[in-house]
């Protein structure tokens, strides 16, 4: 039985290639005997063309659609046009082709043969080409994984008829598809509910259900531009971009196709399996596919029912055989990873022409880094977590359980003081990092963290010189200078967690950024998934440091900008790597701004309220130690001296130098509310000041920086001798000075307030205590008070936003708690015989300690004749007194541990630290592959 | 090249004049924290006399576990008697204030409270409405000397500066406390040693209204020069040194060491009237039991700083020539200085150290025919004030007030005696000594701040009381709560 051929070309606004279409329809060695096509283009561009067409020959048609429709429905339309008249549908084949496709001549032929041949295929369909190089497969065949997402059995590879062996296939794509006529009828077509990239492999999965053959004939072949898959067609085509045409296409395929059980408990799954999803996708470094995943899983969850109807009662259990099987996903993964990584390598070197990968370099541990590390433990020998804590200058203790922790960070309502509804300090999200690295005792990791400050630096420091200097002898000793810069030195030895963690994040952040913007004179990228690693990596440190220091803010703030332009303006990933950073301060910030109405509050370092004044910029360089810490402004001056250099960089790391400067005397200038939780003890009654160590940090590295790709550009080897001795010159009494610093802090107990108050909140107990102190000179009758919560003087407990809140600053309105408790001061101070009890069972007073600050003897007298308090005796902190009448109080904070931005905040970093984490690039893990398989019909569009 | 040199000079030009001239502008400043004012009443002002002297029981007076009063004490009680308060412990009812100041005397054969009652507790505290003091001339064979102390508020937390447990010294540390609730007391003893770590400093106890006598010895034998640091837990309490000098086999010299006001880098002891300088000569060359007949400034250093001290004896008139000592005193150690080659004749004492010290003087005072006698007083740097204050004069001796300005600039004291009022020019770095009339209070009201002690001489013997102004915490009081 010969076959009679239809064809039916659907065209929208490729006028170029339809032209080169029709004409090669004409040209096909079978005799087509009716050609229709379906025009649904907006533009008149085609009108010429087709016109043309028309007036060739009376078997040419044209339907001309204005509405927007579907292919589906633009291609039922118009078989169903081109075979009205036609009898003997048996005999009757529909081609089926798409106007960016090029049969070649004998293309038709050799798919009739096979139709003819056998009578159980219906559909056959061509080797599909390239359109501009013929010699690779585009595709060949579709299929399906086991988990039903779709897979093209070809994909972009060079035509040596490795493939010619193919005849039966799952399903195939609908271009230059030869159909059946009558099975066309059977099938009813497309359907209607599928998503463009299902309706392929539904239709194939649908007519084998009907006991028919789809077959792919390599002889047929046909150039087929893919301008959907390519992303080039309008994107209402494929109904989105090609990424989530091909995420619905999956949801579309397991609804309708897993048993119906299955589909359903899919369906409930898909909010869950989102969240997995973006898990797995961040872990593999895919971020780009999160937003069409999710939009995709949405979709399906939404419009389930129209999914549904597109169920049959067959099952998919003997189409299996016809499955993708594991091999060809393995390899075709391998095949996509390859073809990743020699795009980036040639990425690498095309965007960074300047670098030396080829150049050998010394790694960390070979050039002595290690033994470096374990001097530097030694010298930092007083900072041995001996005790519980750190405690002294301004160290506090954490929380002392993980939960605690957990509770006090990026809650929305801070248990402190008089208690404020506004966000905790973003430097809580540090604490928290740190204090889960032993959970089981959070103090343990924060005390560790001086003790390990130098080494964690040096080897920061090492690997960002290591981006401008191969040279060790030029890396070794700068990067020593920068953790016994003064600055440094003194942070750690006050217990300035905010300033160390600040210095030991800054050179990793540098360096991080280097490595993502693919800066400096090596690079270790070799693929987009490393690219990521370094990009998440830098979000999260940008984000520590800014939560550590936002004294520094304007300086990253310059950073981030400058690495948007020296990496050829990627802004959007520089959006990316402050991501986490907004996320964690905004709220913050905002509540600073507007609601506490203190903009400069912004500024404001976390952590106590530590007497502090404000210091000269030459002060804030050279410490303390005014002798030793000259040595730090010869280092400058040496940095300075690295400006008449012709290496390129170093200007605008004077640039940024000048800004430090700035920034130092703009964060200096601005004096701070001081009081605050715990500040009592230390006595802060007047403006607190910014530590300058972290601008003074940054200002030393960016001269460290300078001074080696000075060194490193040095043609003479004698120059770079005598810079090199000048730093380690330089180097001696900084070190000198750094082992001389006497440390404030001290290592012991957790513990910071007296035992049995500490006691009684541990079993449950929210009573609060009163702390009172005498200030001022001794003839004046000014008192501070603070209200102590349980564990309210712990370090993740204390809040700047409450330090420059209403709360802590106002008097308090008259009847206010503030002004309940001020006033009960004044009854307690002055022993004066009131009824105290209301007062204090309305703020849930249980306790009152009047610390041992100079000048309180007197109140101490007062508060031994006050009758409602019981002496508990002296403590380390002052003495104490219980109040009798407290066992009948009822106070109880109902501390929380989710918040909306909490989770959103936990959501984000939590995203970053999985895209931060390395993966193998040798291992092919199988979540890498069925990443990489999630849209297997076009690897290579996915690189952009 | 010139680009870079250009580069070189504009970014090294700015950074250093930066770091060089850079210096916070004092112009941004986030919200202060606002203090709420109140006025609150005050909690009723009491102060205590300490009572009789002690000598040790036993039937030799060698017992150191158990003591006993000797003789009495005579209050004298300065009351303004404001109107609206009444004075409680004078007498077995309370003296009904009408607003004449009171100026009343009462024997004491134990110790003694006096209480303002104020049922409003407006009325302002401090000396101008209550003082007092007691004096004591001893003649016993265990001892003899004039004492005289003020009358103490009760406080937790005292220094005592003065004293010695030397061979034929007793130094007793009288802890009173008035309160209806027991009291602990743990000291601290400096000696020229330093710091003692003798057992049993801690944990003392003072029962509720009672009176609890230490010996120092027990703690810091043979120790020449003894300053105590005094805090109490519980009830408040009165701390007092009660010092006798046994010279063989007759006592000779006692007097009560008061507490000292807070340390300072500059102490002004007014009050040093020298007399019978010659005598005390003739004494020291006597015999060793003597050699401390000497004026002699007591000096200890908190802290682990030594201090770099200048003591200027300057005396009241033209005809008196003081003296000077550079000295230095070792940190965390009581160290005394002699104070050689004063005449007789009115001094006063300004101390200047780099660190804070605590200081006094002993003055001594003696005869020696006929019926010789050595007598001391112990004068402890004096309280700066520029407001009223009053203190009560006894009745028997002669008293007379050394009032100092160590101000660069002459300033005007308002002197009360009784109704009368006098007004005294003192000049600058000048002392005025004002004799007192017996029995009849005196108030020192001055325009600027003034140091003032009252020297009593009683048949030669001599004591030194100092002008206080002891006050409960009331009305204006301002509170910021964090």
């Amino acid at each position: 039985m010969s076959m009679r051929v239809v064809a039916v070309v659907v065209s929208n606004d490729q006028p170029l290639y339809l032209e080169k279409n029709l004409e090669a329809l004409e040209k096909q060695s079978f005799r087509i005997e009716r050609t229709l096509v379906v025009d649904s283009s907006k533009s008149t561009e085609t009108n010429s063309i087709l016109d043309s067409f028309v007036n060739q020959s009376s078997k040419h048609a044209v339907l001309a659609i204005q509405e927007n429709a579907t292919f589906a429905e633009l291609s039922a339309l118009a078989i169903k046009q081109a075979l009205e008249g036609l009898e003997n549908l048996d005999e009757i084949a529909i081609w089926l082709v798409h106007d960016d496709s090029l049969p070649e001549v004998h293309a038709l032929a050799e798919l009739v043969r096979a139709l003819e041949l056998s009578p159980l295929v219906a559909i056959a369909s061509p080797k599909q080409l390239g359109f501009d190089n013929p010699k690779m497969i585009v595709q060949q065949g579709l299929t399906v994984t086991s988990t039903l997402k779709p897979f093209s059995l070809v994909n972009d590879e060079l035509d040596q008829k490795q493939h010619d062996w193919m005849s039966d296939v799952l399903a195939v794509t609908s271009n230059a598809m030869l159909i059946r006529a009558n099975v066309w009828a059977e099938l009813g077509g497309f359907s209607l509910v599928a998503p463009e990239l299902a309706a392929d492999v539904d239709l194939g999965i649908r007519t084998h259900q009907l006991g028919y053959r789809v077959v792919v004939v390599p002889t047929a072949r046909v150039r087929h531009a893919e301008l959907s898959l390519q992303g080039l067609r309008d994107k209402k085509w494929l109904g989105g971009s090609v990424k989530f045409a091909m995420a619905k296409a999956t949801n579309h395929l397991r609804l309708a196709h897993f048993p119906l059980f299955v589909s359903f408990l899919y369906w409930l799954a898909l909010p869950l399996l989102s969240v997995f999803q973006v898990a797995t996708l961040l872990l593999v470094k895919r971020p780009d596919r999160i937003l069409f995943t999710l939009r995709a899983n949405l979709w399906a969850f939404f419009t389930v029912r129209a999914r549904l109807r597109d169920r049959h009662r067959a099952t998919l259990k003997s189409l299996r055989p016809l499955f993708a099987t594991s091999t060809q996903i393995k390899s075709r993964t391998r095949l996509a990873f390859e073809l990743e990584e020699q795009k980036t390598n040639l990425a690498n070197f095309q965007e960074a022409p300047a670098t030396r990968s080829n150049v050998l370099q010394r790694s960390f541990a070979s050039s002595g880094g290690l033994w470096v590390m374990l001097g530097l433990l030694f010298v930092s020998f007083k900072y041995f977590p001996l005790g519980q804590a750190a405690i002294g200058g301004f160290a506090l203790p954490l929380s002392d359980t993980w939960l605690q922790l957990f509770a006090n960070t990026g809650a929305s309502y801070q248990f402190v003081g008089l208690g404020i509804a506004a966000p905790s300090d973003p430097f809580n999200w540090v604490l928290l990092f740190i204090g889960s690295l032993t959970f089981f005792a959070p103090n343990l990791a924060l005390s560790a963290v001086l003790f390990v400050a130098m080494p964690l630096a040096y080897f920061g420091a090492w690997r960002l010189l290591s981006t401008v200097t191969l040279r060790n002898s030029v890396k070794i000793p700068l990067a020593l200078i920068y953790v016994f810069f003064p600055a440094f030195v003194l942070s750690q030895s006050v217990g300035n967690y905010p300033a160390v963690l600040f210095s030991i994040t800054l050179p990793w952040l540098l360096f991080a950024l280097a490595r993502a913007g693919r800066l400096g004179v090596t690079s270790s990228i070799r693929s987009n998934a490393q690219t990521w690693s370094w990009i998440a990596a830098s979000s999260l440190l940008f984000a520590v440091a800014a939560a550590s220091a936002p004294s520094a803010l304007l300086i990253l703030v310059a950073v981030a900008v400058t690495y948007a332009v020296l990496s050829r303006g990627r802004f959007a990933t520089t959006a990316f790597i402050v991501l986490p950073a907004s996320a964690l301060l905004t709220p913050y910030l905002i509540h600073q701004a507007l609601i506490n109405q203190s903009p400069l509050g912004i500024f404001a370092d976390p952590t106590i309220s530590y007497p502090t004044k404000p210091q000269s910029v030459l002060h804030s360089i050279i410490g303390n130690d005014q002798l030793l810490g000259w040595a730090a402004i010869g280092i400058l001056a040496i940095a300075a001296f690295a400006l008449l250099s012709k290496a390129k960089g170093i200007f605008g790391l004077g640039i940024l130098a000048l800004l430090a400067l700035v920034n130092l005397i703009f964060t200096q200038s601005i004096a701070f509310t001081a009081g605050g939780t715990g500040s009592i003890f230390l006595d802060s009654t007047s403006a607190v000041f910014d530590s300058p160590a972290p601008t003074v940090m940054f200002l030393g590295l960016i001269a460290l920086l300078g001074i080696g790709i000075w060194l490193d550009s040095l043609t003479r080897i004698g120059i770079r001798r005598i810079v090199v001795g000048l730093a380690v010159a330089g180097l001696m009494p900084l070190a000198i000075s750094s082992i001389t610093t006497p440390t404030v802090i001290t290592f012991g107990e957790s513990r910071n307030l007296p035992a049995i108050f500490e006691a009684e909140s541990k079993v449950g107990n929210d009573l609060r205590m009163l702390i009172i102190s005498k200030r001022g000179e001794s003839e004046l009758q000014e008192f501070r008070a603070e209200l102590i919560r349980p564990n309210g003087l712990r370090l993740d407990s204390i809040s700047t936003a409450y330090r420059t809140s209403p709360q802590n600053i106002s008097s308090g309105a008259d009847g206010s708690v503030k002004s309940v408790i001020s006033e009960l001061v004044g009854n307690l101070v002055s022993a004066n015989g009131k009824d105290l009890v209301p007062a204090l069972k309305e703020v849930g007073i249980g306790y009152v300690l009047v610390t041992n600050n100079e000048g309180n003897a007197d109140l101490a007298v007062s508060l031994n004749s006050v009758t409602e308090l019981d002496q508990v005796g002296t403590t380390e902190f002052g003495q104490l007194w219980r109040v009798k009448a407290s066992e009948s109080f009822e106070v109880q904070d109902q501390q929380t541990y989710w918040s909306i931005t909490k989770s959103v905040q936990l959501g984000i970093l939590f995203g970053f630290i999985l895209l931060a984490l390395p993966t193998s690039r040798g291992r092919k893990s199988r979540r890498d592959v069925q990443a990489l398989n999630e849209d297997s019909f076009q690897l290579e569009q996915e690189q952009q | 090249m010139l680009i870079r040199v250009l580069r070189f000079v504009l970014v090294s030009g700015v950074a250093t004049a930066v770091i060089v001239l850079g210096a916070p502008l004092s112009i941004l400043s986030t919200a202060k924290v606002e203090s709420k004012i109140h006025e609150v009443s005050a909690k009723d002002l009491q102060i205590t006399c300490t009572g009789p002297a002690f000598i040790a029981g036993g039937k030799n007076q060698t017992s150191v576990s158990s003591f006993r009063r000797v003789g009495s004490a005579s209050s004298s009680i300065s009351y303004s008697a404001v109107s609206g308060t009444s004075l409680k412990g004078y007498s077995a009812k309370p003296i009904t204030g009408f607003g004449v100041r009171q100026d009343i005397f009462k024997k004491l054969s134990k110790f003694t409270s006096y209480t303002v009652l104020d049922k409003t507790g407006k009325s302002a505290q401090g000396s101008s409405l209550l003082t007092a003091n007691q004096i004591q001339l001893a003649n016993t064979k265990s001892i003899r000397g004039l004492m005289a102390a003020p009358c103490l508020r009760p406080q937790s937390e005292f220094w005592l500066v003065g004293g010695s447990t030397a061979i034929g010294r007793e130094a007793l540390l009288v802890l009173t406390n008035p309160t209806p609730i027991d009291s602990t007391v743990d000291l601290q003893i400096f000696t020229e040693n330093g710091n003692s770590t003798s057992a049993g400093l801690s944990g003392i106890a003072v029962p509720a209204n009672d009176t609890t006598v230490v010996p120092l010895s027990s703690f810091v034998l043979r120790a020449e020069s003894i300053v105590v640091h005094v805090v109490s837990r519980g009830g408040s309490i009165t701390a007092l040194i009660q010092q006798k000098a046994v010279r063989g086999n007759s006592a000779s010299g006692a007097d009560y060491i008061s507490p000292a006001p807070a340390a300072s880098t500059r102490s002004i002891l007014p009050g040093i009237l020298v007399r019978g300088s010659k005598d005390s000569s003739k004494f020291r060359a006597k015999a060793d039991k003597y050699s401390d007949v000497q004026q002699l400034l007591r000096v200890f250093v908190p802290g682990n700083k030594d201090a770099t001290i200048t003591f200027q004896v300057l005396g009241t008139t033209q005809e008196t020539f003081g003296t000077v000592l550079s000295v230095t005193a070792s940190a965390g150690k009581v160290t005394d200085f002699e104070i050689p080659g004063l005449a007789d004749g009115d001094y006063f004492g300004i101390l200047d150290s780099d660190v804070k010290v605590l200081s006094s003087v002993r003055l001594v005072r003696s005869k020696t025919i006929p019926g010789a006698y050595t007598d001391f007083a112990w004068i402890n740097a004096a309280e700066a004030f520029k407001t009223a204050r009053y203190i009560a004069v006894p009745k028997s001796g002669i008293s007379k007030l050394s009032v100092t300005n160590p101000a660069d600039k002459p300033t005007t004291v308002s002197i009360r005696i009784g109704g009368t009022t006098v007004k005294r020019t003192i000049g600058a770095g000048a002392t005025e000594v004002v004799r007192a009339t017996p029995g009849l209070s005196m108030g020192v009201i001055p325009e600027s701040d003034v140091y003032a002690n009252l020297v009593i001489d009683v048949d030669g013997r001599i004591s030194v009381l100092p002008l206080l102004d002891d006050k409960n915490i009331s009305g204006r009081v301002e509170v910021s709560v964090h």
